[in-house]
């Protein structure tokens, strides 16, 4: 072998040296500068806080909801820098960026960073702590007082994980936080026999000290202050079993979910990838056993996940042959989830560590498509990584995989989450009402937090009981006068049918929305001014009078409730005349006019397309507007989204509409009152084609 | 092009030579075992012997039947060496105790307790029909009318069973024993699946001693036949076992066909008759396993044309009866009546004689095949194939995906030449095309389209049906079922598929690992990506999973022992099995220790789950085993952290293995027979039968369609899923004939209901209690 020279020993190298420190002092620059503005337009965006950041926004009313998120946002970076640290000290400069690459594109991480939950604080003392301990323990090459700080930063990490939850911060308890990675480190020192024997058993029996008070307090009560402080805060109990980290790893860590299981199970290369795989098992462990107890929560160690899925992809660097066994892995798992995001968008949502009440599920449908895209572009080119011939990627199949993947994470963290907490955030109801009140006017409040208001300054406040008093209240306005005062109605979107029910009552039409359309909060007006248009969602559901171009039913069930008609359209609204093969969605819309209301009982309306031996059925238990709003005068659509099963060849299928009696599992219906039935309480409505 | 597979006969060695005369005593006492065994079941099927004796003689004359087979295995050939041609006794043969390990757990308590209700008794009551109707082409279920969700192969499997053990399938016969005594049918029913069970482990674990080493495939055979999900499979009769045992034979055969080398050839037996010299060898085999697999279905397809009536046996077109015979009158049954065949034109003759030159060739292509692996491939083809006779395709697609993945990582496509892709394709064709022909001769497209596109394609595709509720049922969905189907395996077999992929390294233990990594991953993805989820469409993963997690704890074993200790290696192998302690620990949270609510069931029903859709109700028999499970989970999760332990290692491995087998014993012999009284009918019918004496007090089954209250009354019942009107006309003839006593059979939350709507009655007395049936009351009404 040829001696190299040291770079700064070598002769007419010296200008070079202090040339490339002044590169690397400009790259610093430009690097914190990057971060600098993707901070500043991360945590200024969305402008009103989302209901799930009220916590700790209501503790500083007035001050900028930006202003909030900074400390959040400056806390993951903390973390990212110190893991970086750690991991260049203890694997290599590789490693360590794509560890933070892999952290920095991770929903679970960066959704946390940027938003003001507090989730981030014991996710980010957790990494410190790891990358604290792991520096005394198993870095070999580090000094005495290296190690001194590196024990002072991990213990101020865990002191402080405590303390900030007396500012409203979650706290998620010194075993998942502490006890965690100092059993990985110390594990790891000890079976890895690292030169730092005697102090990696001094850091396993601390953790497993703690792990043992944890133990106790369960046994004991975990009510009290020691389980406080060791378990962590207690959530409303969910019934949870063993697996329930799957779903946390599986869409809060996408795209990187299909790494994350082969990651784990990854034979180490060194101790301080043994304590990352230790860690990230354990925390995986812990998240199980606590789940019962703290409910739906991110995982607290998320830090150790991305080391290992970054000490994997580095391992893959030297890797020569093909590995196909991974790529297979890959594809499978990122397919399995991308097939989850799309039948049940409201999944991603685990990202929040929020609870499905905080959080409106359907809001996530529209961040789906992206999430989505971003899970296939990781799978198909980290699959391309992996199996095509080394020499063809220069800088190695790892490199490959973490651009790829970081690429896909940019692209959830640049748009399909900003898109979905502008949607779950009240900015766009309150901009709209900031541009369309006049002053004085007021706004009514109905399941939206008060808190919110905090935001928007000078409103006068008026909050409703509840959506049928909100909607009294609404259409008690004076109505049609332009001069006089409006009122303006802040509402969650789940409460628009019954104050719409309200509104329609005394107007006989649907409320106005003047903005939030799509989100998670609507602004709803007492009347329309000039210009402005209504943007109900209710409108293509609840009208006035009978759609044109309706297949004629006619008949009455129970002398309350005729079906007018039917109509065949795609998903785009347009009327078709046949069912076209191929599994493709049509709708099926029934118009209904209600003579009377139904009785008083639970209604579920149903759609049977007969077939023999066995038909096709589908039934509505929950409409959008409910059976429970409907009022004399209205004409409701009944809308069904239909994909027939490949066994209804082209052909003409009877179809049937009824309305059933929850649950909805047996025949009892109301009953046909006038015009066609087939004996069974069933409307007959004519034929559906299938082409 | 078809290659070449007629070898001279002068470049294959010299088959070895036996006289006939030699073979007589060994054949002879195949011919006694099986007899014996044939004798104690038939005897237990009518409870001619105690519980006890039958648990301790099944199993007994079954480990007979197999040493009688090894030896006429060896006196003829091909058992006289192992694979290295060592001579070594049956008990020696690791392959023996993988058989004698699913005989010795699986018999003693196989037909003592009732079929679980709904879908054992759903698939047994298609096979009793299939037998009184005289009809094994068209499945039938009582008041439902023709069966269209499942393949024929279950039915036909289960109804032999019951034919050839002596089961009554007569109205009122199912449960009539001898000297009183009530029979137990569940023999014949549940056998079918136990064999396949032991059969496909057996398979399984040869292919991968041959690849692995014998000592991983013993402890993969261990892992899987200690499984619950696979242990508790093996005593029910359901579709499930047919397609998870041959995926795990076509997996085995897949293994031996890709590592035998293209040129080896099968050895030769000559067996002297007199002055003839008769050569066998595997391809005879093969043909004749060829032959009895289809030739059965084409003389089912010509029975057709043969029928019995009042005018005695007569031969004639093909005809279809609708109806269950006996029953044809009984309320809410269908009448018995001619169907007009859907297409008349192909009568099964003409089927058949579209077949028959298609199997000859066949049979005659493999009689003459002497290449090894391309037999091996044909084995592998004909595995799946039966699996997509009890199941569908996924039996097929399984497998293939696996050789896809192996294959991949060969980097070579040259082993699909050895896979025999075109006889393979006819092999399947001529075991499973046949029955679907006559399927839609008789009954037309109607069948195909309920059978393949909404049973088979539109379960996969679409959310047809399941009983999940609000569970979320996303890819965690499987990962918790499997969880508790692979306990107490469920932390190494976890480890091991996971690191599967991470250890491609080109050798012939990592080829295999490469096989059967595949087989489990597409096996996970199917399921997980089904529009339609059930607990138990995820077991199909285990044979795979468990052969990994086999071969995996094997090299760590082996790894302890070896002189080169590496840091990394052996640190990694302590952490990973305190991970997969932590992980039996957490299963073992959810089985032992969540409790009841009072309706929703416990945590320990989550392994009864596994093979019912019934989620929502109590097992309270079951319940009652989580202290078993948790006690379990403790020796079982020491024992993980001992193996952590290299110089404990060996004695732990073993220690876990015996842990294993000593609660799949508790689960096979304790567990289910508890679980079956909770959720099955058996015991209300005994009641029935012992109330009602010689009387001809009829039966009425009351708001209830499960089949298991056609099954035990051979279908003498009068059916009223809804009642009102029908069942009063009903009830009020009754009296006016005379006969007022009336028994029904109920759900136990239903009997108010009956109460209130039978009105006044003389009297009205619950006959049996929940020791009977947790689930299913027996009602005496005095009209």
């Amino acid at each position: 072998m040829v001696p190299v020279d040291s770079p700064t020993n070598a002769p007419g190298l010296l200008h070079r040296g202090r040339a490339g420190r002044l590169e690397s002092a400009a790259a610093l620059a430009a690097a914190v500068l990057g971060v600098a503005l993707v901070v500043a337009w991360e945590v200024a965006r969305p402008r009103l806080p989302a209901p799930f950041e009220l916590g700790i926004a209501a503790r500083a009313p007035g001050v900028p909801a930006w202003a909030l998120r900074l400390p959040m946002a400056a806390t993951a970076l903390l973390g990212l820098g110190v893991f970086y640290t750690f991991l260049r000290r203890a694997a290599d400069r590789g490693a360590a960026g794509y560890a933070v690459a892999v952290l920095a594109t991770a929903p679970a991480w960066f959704v946390q960073g940027r938003t003001m939950t507090g989730a981030i604080v014991p996710m980010a003392c957790s990494a410190l702590v790891l990358a604290g301990l792991g520096i005394a323990v198993l870095d070999e090459s580090a000094t005495t007082r290296t190690k001194q700080l590196a024990f002072a930063a991990a213990a101020v990490a865990a002191a402080a994980s405590v303390l900030a939850s007396r500012w409203g911060m979650p706290n998620r308890g010194l075993v998942a936080v502490v006890a965690v990675p100092a059993i990985a480190v110390g594990a790891a020192g000890l079976l890895w026999k690292t030169p730092a024997r005697g102090t990696a058993k001094a850091v396993l029996a601390v953790g497993l000290a703690l792990g043992g008070v944890a133990a106790a307090a369960t046994i004991t009560g975990t009510g009290s202050w020691l389980g406080e402080v060791v378990l962590g805060s207690a959530s409303i109990a969910t019934k949870t079993t063993f697996e329930a980290p799957v779903a946390a790893i599986a869409y809060g860590l996408v795209p990187w979910t299909p790494i994350v299981p082969l990651a784990l199970a990854r034979r180490p290369s060194s101790a301080a990838h043994l304590a990352l795989l230790i860690a990230a098992v354990l925390a995986v462990a812990v998240h199980a056993v606590l789940a019962p107890r703290t409910g739906s929560t991110t995982l607290v160690g998320v830090a150790a996940i991305a080391g290992a899925v970054a000490l994997m992809l580095r391992s893959l660097e030297s890797s020569t042959r093909p590995a196909l066994g991974i790529a297979c892995t890959v594809l499978v798992i990122g397919w399995l989830v991308a097939h989850d995001v799309k039948l049940a968008p409201e999944r991603i949502l685990i990202a929040f560590g929020a609870t499905d009440a905080a959080i409106p599920a359907a809001n996530a449908t529209a961040s789906s498509l992206a999430i989505r895209s971003s899970i296939w572009l990781f799978m198909v080119l980290s699959c391309v990584a992996l199996v095509v011939p080394r020499a063809w990627l220069p800088a190695g199949r790892g490199l490959a995989i973490v651009a790829a993947g970081a690429f896909a994470g940019l692209v959830l963290r640049a748009h399909a989450y900003p898109e979905l907490l502008s949607r779950l955030s009240p900015g766009a109801a309150f901009d709209a009402w900031a541009h369309s009140h006049r002053p004085g006017e007021p706004l009514g409040l109905v399941g939206v937090d008060l808190r919110s208001v905090a935001f928007a300054p000078g409103t006068a406040i008026a909050p409703q009981r509840d959506a049928p008093t909100a909607g009294r209240w609404l259409a008690s306005a004076a109505h049609g006068v332009p001069e006089e005062p409006r009122r303006f109605l802040a509402l969650a979107a789940g409460e628009l049918p019954r104050v719409n029910a309200e509104y329609r009552g005394a107007h006989g039409k649907n409320v106005p929305v003047l903005g939030g359309s799509g989100s998670a909060t609507l602004l709803a007006t007492s009347s329309l001014l000039g210009s402005e248009r209504s943007d109900n969602p209710l409108d293509a559901i609840v009208l006035g009078a009978a759609p044109r171009a309706l297949r004629p039913i006619g008949a009455v069930l129970d002398d309350r409730l005729e079906a007018l008609g039917w109509q065949l359209t795609d998903d785009d609204g347009h009327a078709i005349d046949a069912v076209p093969r191929g599994g493709k969605t049509v709708h099926v819309r029934v118009a209904l006019a209600v003579k009377a209301a139904l009785a008083s009982g639970a209604y579920c309306t149903f759609l049977h397309v007969d077939h023999t031996p066995s038909r096709f059925s589908a039934e509505h238990r929950e409409l959008p507007y409910p059976i429970a709003l409907w009022r004399p005068g209205d004409v409701v659509i009944d809308d069904f989204t239909v994909k027939l099963p490949a066994h209804f060849r082209a052909g003409s299928y009877r179809m049937f509409w009824g309305v059933g009696l929850l649950p909805c599992e047996d025949d009892r219906r109301l009953g046909v009152t006038a015009g066609p039935t087939d004996g069974h309480d069933r409307i007959p409505g004519g034929t559906l084609e299938v082409r | 092009m078809i290659p070449p597979f007629v070898i001279p006969d002068e470049l294959l060695a010299p088959p070895r030579e036996v006289r006939a005369r030699a073979l007589a005593r060994p054949f002879a006492a195949v011919l006694g075992a099986s007899l014996l065994v044939l004798v104690v079941l038939r005897l237990a099927v009518c409870a001619a012997l105690p519980t006890w004796a039958v648990a301790v003689l099944a199993p007994v004359t079954a480990l007979g039947l197999v040493a009688a087979v090894f030896a006429a295995g060896v006196a003829l050939g091909p058992l006289a060496t192992d694979e290295r041609g060592n001579v070594r006794p049956l008990a020696r043969r690791h392959g023996f105790w993988v058989v004698a390990l699913g005989v010795v757990t699986g018999l003693p308590m196989l037909g003592a307790s009732s079929l679980v209700d709904p879908w054992e008794t759903h698939y047994a009551e298609v096979a009793r029909e299939m037998i009184e109707r005289h009809d094994f082409v068209s499945p039938w279920w009582a008041n439902e009318g023709w069966f269209m969700s499942k393949p024929v192969l279950v039915f036909w499997l289960e109804s032999l069973s019951m034919v050839v053990l002596g089961v009554r399938t007569g109205p009122d016969q199912l449960l009539a024993g001898t000297a009183g005594a009530a029979a137990h049918p569940e023999w014949a029913v549940r056998l079918p699946a136990l064999v396949l069970a032991t059969l496909g482990a057996y398979v399984l674990y040869n292919g991968v001693s041959r690849t692995c080493g014998r000592r991983a495939g013993l402890a993969g055979a261990v892992v899987l036949l200690t499984m619950p999900g696979y242990a508790l499979l093996s005593h029910q009769a359901i579709t499930d076992m047919p397609l998870i045992a041959s995926v795990a034979a076509s997996l085995g055969f897949l293994l031996r066909a890709l590592e035998t080398r293209d040129e080896a050839q099968v050895s030769r037996w000559s067996v002297r008759i007199g002055s003839h010299l008769v050569t066998l060898h595997a391809g005879h085999a093969m043909a004749l396993v060829l032959l009895a697999c289809t030739l059965p279905q084409l003389a089912v397809l010509l029975s057709g044309h043969v029928h019995l009536d009042a005018a005695g046996l007569q031969v004639g077109a093909d005809r279809l009866l609708a109806g269950s015979p006996h029953a044809c009158t009984l309320p809410g049954q269908p009448a018995c009546a001619k169907v007009a065949l859907a297409h008349p034109r192909l009568p099964p003759l003409l089927q058949v004689a579209c077949w028959m030159p298609l199997v000859l060739w066949l049979a005659g292509r493999l009689a003459s095949e002497t290449r090894a692996a391309r037999l091996f491939a044909i084995a592998a083809w004909t595995a799946a194939a039966i699996g997509a006779m009890a199941k569908g395709p996924a039996a097929l697609v399984i497998p293939a995906a696996a050789a896809l993945v192996a294959l991949g990582a060969r980097r070579s496509l040259r082993p699909l030449l050895r896979l025999e892709l075109l006889a393979g394709l006819a092999t399947v064709l001529v075991l499973v095309a046949p029955w679907y022909l006559a399927v839609y001769a008789r009954h037309g497209r109607m069948f195909i389209d309920e059978l393949v596109l909404k049973h088979m394609l539109g379960r996969t595709l679409d959310h047809l049906h399941d009983t999940n509720g609000s569970d979320d049922v996303g890819i965690a969905y499987f990962v918790r079922q499997l969880g508790y189907a692979t306990f107490p395996w469920s932390g190494i077999a976890l480890v091991a598929a996971l690191a599967a992929p991470s250890s491609d390294d080109g050798s012939r233990r990592g080829r295999a690992r490469a096989l059967l990594f595949g087989g489990t991953l597409l096996a996970f993805a199917l399921v997980s990506s089904m529009g339609t989820k059930f607990h138990h469409y995820g077991l199909v993963v285990l044979p795979g999973a468990a052969m990994l997690a086999g071969s995996w704890l094997d090299e760590r074993v082996s790894e302890a022992g070896s002189p080169t200790r590496g840091r990394a290696r052996g640190a990694a192998t302590a952490a990973a099995f305190v991970g997969a302690a932590m992980v039996v620990l957490l299963v073992a949270r959810d089985l032992a220790l969540a409790p009841s609510d009072g309706h929703v069931p416990s945590g320990a029903a989550r392994f009864i789950h596994l093979m019912t859709y019934r989620y929502d109700r109590r097992w309270p028999g079951a319940e009652t085993f989580a202290a078993v499970i948790g006690a379990a989970a403790l020796v079982v999760a020491s024992t993980c952290a001992a193996l952590a332990s290299r110089r404990w290692r060996p004695r732990a491995a073993l220690a876990l293995g015996a842990s294993a087998l000593l609660f799949s014993a508790l689960l096979l012999d304790g567990y289910l027979p508890a679980a079956s009284s909770d959720g099955g009918q058996r015991g209300v019918y005994e009641a029935y039968y012992r109330a009602r004496g010689a009387s001809t007090a009829p039966l009425v089954a009351y708001q209830l369609n499960w089949k298991g209250e056609n099954f035990y009354t051979g279908n003498n019942v009068a059916l009223f899923v809804t009642t009102g009107a029908p069942l009063r006309a009903y009830l009020d003839a009754r009296k006016r004939a005379g006969e007022s006593t009336v028994y029904f059979v109920t759900e136990r939350g239903r009997v108010a209901g009956l109460r209130g709507e039978l009105g006044a009655v003389r009297s009205f007395a619950e006959m049996t209690d929940r020791a009977a049936s947790y689930e299913f009351s027996l009602v005496r009404a005095e009209l």
